[in-house]
């Protein structure tokens, strides 16, 4: 039977070909990945750290993070065509070819390294790939289908990007730029949890054992409880460690506050999952935005 | 005692009650589903919470 996707996309247009690997991108979520590059650069230059810089950081990082994403939908496009969220996918609907997209994705990544040696430093290039290989390796292909703990310990590969920021400006990685990783690294859980919760059917159905799926709902949701207060001690410490002020402080103080509040009441209300999951990605942001302001402010 | 002090040592508090939390949890569903292979739960819930630690440590040193 012909798959309906396959037949409305017409394969020779030229816009749909660009679409579809655009598609593979995943810009989305390489956005945020951004959004925690650029002030971790800010604090590691203790202000602007110029025009060029920030350019050539962000675009070697979105290079690297696509390439990831477009290499982890081949890994997945066994699970991708069985799950409801993803099964329109390029892959899945068979708009291009798994080696295509391999190829893609690894252009991409090197790319991305070859670009950010050039522009910033071997450092920066080097952290950027191992973020890639991490989530391709670790995340993709070691964790994902066989652990809880898939998108704990996979989660470190989203934290990365933060390390490349600093590495970009500073060529070293310091204490501050570790504890910027954590600030990622203990949101990831609740934040993807919350999505888990909400297609807990989809992750079962394609064998993929997310928390929700295998200890059930409310005990997944007390987990998200103790990764948000170890996430919100995470951006206390920042403070601590010198390299922003007390704009960011009262800024950490009152997201963490309610961000902590709205994972308790999530426990209650486990229907509002993506309310929650959309609510994680505005916290993130507005803890970022805060380093920035701060720096540039008080600098 | 200077605000960053005492922000570390709140920060310390909550990361550290944050990680006793998650340990109590994660072992409990790790033991629940006790089979060939338990090892691995524990040492996957271990490496990040031992890693907080170390950061923590430096974060006094710092």
């Amino acid at each position: 039977m012909t798959n309906p996707a396959v037949r409305i996309t017409n394969p020779r247009s030229d816009v749909s070909i660009v679409k579809t690997y655009v598609e593979l991108m995943k810009l989305r979520i390489v956005e945020l990945l951004l959004v925690t590059t650029l002030p971790a650069m800010i604090a590691a230059a203790g202000g602007w750290p110029g025009w060029w810089l920030v350019f050539a950081t962000l675009l070697g990082g979105t290079l690297s993070s696509a390439g990831a994403n477009a290499i982890n939908q081949v890994i997945d496009r066994d699970i991708d065509r069985v799950m409801s969220r993803t099964k329109g996918r390029p892959l899945p609907t068979e708009r291009v070819s798994t080696r295509a997209v391999l190829v893609f994705g690894t252009a991409l990544g090197l790319a991305g390294f070859l670009w950010l040696w050039a522009t910033t430093n071997l450092l920066a290039a080097a952290l950027s790939t191992v973020g890639l290989l991490f989530y391709v390796f670790v995340y993709s292909m070691l964790l994902k289908r066989t652990t809880t703990q898939n998108i704990v310990i996979g989660g470190a590969a989203g934290a990365v990007p933060v390390l490349v920021g600093w590495a970009a400006v500073a060529n070293t990685v310091e204490l501050p730029a570790w504890i910027m990783f954590a600030i990622v690294f203990f949101w990831t859980p609740p934040h993807f949890w919350a999505l888990a919760i909400r297609y807990r059917e989809d992750y079962e159905r394609a064998g993929v054992p997310m928390l929700p799926v295998v200890v059930g709902e409310r005990r997944a949701l007390d987990h998200m409880l103790s990764y948000t207060v170890v996430l919100v001690g995470a951006t206390l410490l920042l403070y601590a460690t010198g390299p922003v002020g007390w704009i960011y402080l009262v800024v950490a103080v009152v997201v963490g506050a309610a961000f902590l509040a709205a994972t308790w009441m999530l426990r209650d209300h486990p229907e509002a999952a993506m309310k929650y999951f959309g609510y994680s990605n505005a916290y993130l942001s507005v803890v970022f935005i805060a380093i920035a302001v701060d720096v540039l402010v008080l600098a | 005692m200077t605000a960053p002090e005492a922000v570390l040592i709140a920060a310390t508090v909550i990361i550290g009650f944050g990680l006793l939390l998650i340990l109590r949890r994660e072992l409990a569903d790790a033991a629940e589903r006790r089979q060939a292979g338990a090892w691995r739960d524990v040492v996957e819930v271990l490496l990040p919470v031992t890693a907080t630690v170390a950061l923590l440590v430096w974060a006094w040193i710092y």
